[in-house]
């Protein structure tokens, strides 16, 4: 028990990090995701000389300024017209560790509310196709298989041709998540299904439904729980999924729209082989999605370990 | 002027229909022609091999399934669904209880389906049931998994008596208990029985078990009463060849001898 306990310190420490940047965004960056710096596109990541009596950065102007820590509501920056940049600038100028982090947002965040909008779905359906059994079973999971044949991703460009030309990032989030999120819903209800359809002849059901319990009594106290590991379990698998097509869609440019960032915009602009070769720190958030993933990877994994010993 | 009786069966058959869309269904009789009565605080054992019907007579006793001819009357009134004084306790009382569930909430549960009473109330019926069968109250808020099967047996009992039932249905309830844990059960069955004057049906294959507690035995083979006959009788005279084979099976598995 307690070794098992211990495997889930490392993905959650490396997930809670991840949030927290996401969520600090406005404080750990030095600039705004949008704020351009016209004199420097595609500047290469300032030089921090950290190990000195005044920490100091080097502008792509060649001078030296100061760092200082918590000025204007941020963690640190220098004084203009010096800039520092952590992780360089793109094509107009524009901080792109701040994007890094204020695009975290959109991702991550998509990737929590699809995974969400999918396990209500999912859960919901799958509950009551189990539960009640009949034609609703068979509605639900012919329908399930029907969404599952669905080739999404060109029901997706579809969709998206059918909208107007410009929608406000609002807009476009909120489509994203309606749509990963409403065509996932299925495996997550097929499990479900299989917990209830077994779960519902345990005998504490019979029991309840002898002392005159109704289907939601025993749906809610009974059947309900027995869920939850599934539910969790596929949490941690879909919410990585779920950034990853976020960042594959708005790579397309069917997510999210300029300025506003998102790991998949921002690596829209690295599409190009000169970019990729010659501004290598545009590759940032390929690389920031790496050890994300890891982290709900390492996660599901133990609590799928957990599963096994109880 | 004799009693009414607790529970009178009259003439009741049991059949499934499967239906199939395109007409023609297939017919299963699980029971026919069954009639007894019962009067208050006897107890009756329901013996007979698997599949012979005795599961379906007490859901059918319980009101969980109406029956396909004649008809069940408790106290003289119609079983028509689920009543409160009858409770049937479950084949295997370790499945039947939630594992999540603390005691208390396995024998609060039948008073919160029922809605009946306030919190305070239910806490005090949980723990009053849990003294009837001698379970100490300090452990309602242990779960379910940490009692051992002789008191998980109890608390499935504990939960019956919570509704206050005349009649207890002991659906194979001994199944899996060792001897001890056996014995112990049928001494507080009987204790239960004297003090509160509950009447039991008790439905087993083991007519051993049946002659420690019941005071009329109906033996059941292919959804029928083949005997029906108080207890003694049934031991001294077997009259069906089915009771003969049952008996000599219980024999054979108490070489001391019966305790009838």
């Amino acid at each position: 028990m307690m070794r098992d306990l211990r495997r889930f310190w490392p993905p959650l420490v490396l997930l809670a990090a991840f949030h927290a940047a996401v969520v600090l965004a406005g404080f750990l960056a030095p600039y705004d995701y949008a704020e351009q710096h016209r004199d420097f596109p595609y500047a290469p990541p300032s030089r921090i000389h950290l190990v000195h009596l005044r920490p100091y950065a080097e502008s792509p102007d060649g001078k030296s300024y100061p760092i200082e820590f918590l000025v204007h509501g941020r963690l640190f920056g220098v004084r203009p017209p010096g800039v520092v940049f952590l992780l360089g600038t793109d094509g107009s100028g524009r901080d792109v560790f701040s994007r890094l982090l204020y695009g975290g947002r959109v991702s991550l965040l998509t990737g929590l509310a699809a995974a969400l909008l999918s396990l209500v779905l999912g859960t919901a359906l799958g509950t009551i196709a189990g539960f009640f059994g009949g034609w609703p079973d068979q509605l639900l999971m012919r329908g399930g298989e029907l969404m599952m044949a669905l080739p999404w991703f060109y029901l997706l460009l579809a969709v998206r041709a059918f909208l107007p030309l410009h929608i406000s990032a609002v807009e476009a989030f909120a489509l994203l998540i309606a749509i990963i999120g409403g065509i996932g819903w299925v495996r997550p209800a097929r499990l479900v299904r299989g917990v209830v359809l077994a779960g519902r002849e345990n005998g504490f059901v019979q029991a309840a439904r002898g002392f005159g319990a109704g289907s939601p009594y025993l749906i809610r106290r009974h059947v309900l729980p027995l869920t939850f590991p599934v539910v969790l379990t596929q949490a941690t698998v879909l919410i990585p999924q779920y950034i990853l097509a976020e960042v594959t869609l708005s790579f397309l440019g069917l997510g999210v729209g300029e300025p506003v960032p998102s790991w998949g915009n921002m690596l829209a602009e690295a599409r190009q082989y000169h970019t990729i070769v010659e501004h290598t720190w545009l590759l940032a958030p390929a690389i920031a999605i790496v050890p994300l993933l890891l982290g709900f990877l390492l996660l599901a994994d133990a609590l799928s370990g957990q599963q096994v010993s109880t | 002027m004799v009693p009414e009786p607790l529970l009178s069966v009259r003439n009741a058959g049991k059949i499934y229909a499967r239906r199939h869309w395109l007409g023609h269904g297939r017919e299963t009789t699980a029971l026919e022609g069954i009639s007894f009565d019962l009067a208050r605080g006897r107890t009756l054992a329901l013996v007979g091999p698997s599949g012979a019907g005795k599961s379906t007579l007490a859901r059918l006793i319980a009101g969980f399934e109406a029956p396909t001819t004649g008809e069940i009357c408790i106290e003289g009134r119609r079983v028509a669904g689920l009543q409160p004084q009858v409770q049937l306790v479950f084949q295997e009382p370790a499945a039947s209880l939630n594992p999540r569930f603390t005691a208390a909430e396995i024998v609060c549960e039948p008073l919160v389906i029922q809605k009946r009473g306030g919190r305070g109330s239910r806490a005090r019926l949980a723990a009053a049931a849990m003294e009837k069968v001698g379970l100490p109250g300090a452990e309602l808020d242990r779960h379910a998994l940490e009692f051992s099967g002789g008191e998980r047996q109890r608390l499935a009992l504990a939960r019956a008596l919570v509704l206050e039932p005349r009649l207890l249905i002991l659906d194979e309830s001994f199944v899996g208990l060792d001897l001890s844990a056996q014995a112990q059960a049928v001494h507080l069955l009987l204790d239960l029985q004297e003090r509160l004057g509950l009447t039991y049906i008790l439905i087993s294959h083991d007519l051993a078990l049946a002659g420690q507690l019941a005071d009329e035995i109906a033996v059941i083979e292919s959804g029928r009463i083949v005997e029906h006959a108080p207890a003694r009788e049934v031991f001294a005279h077997p009259q069906h060849p089915r009771t003969r084979e049952l008996l000599e099976a219980a024999l054979a598995l108490a070489p001391g001898g019966l305790p009838v």
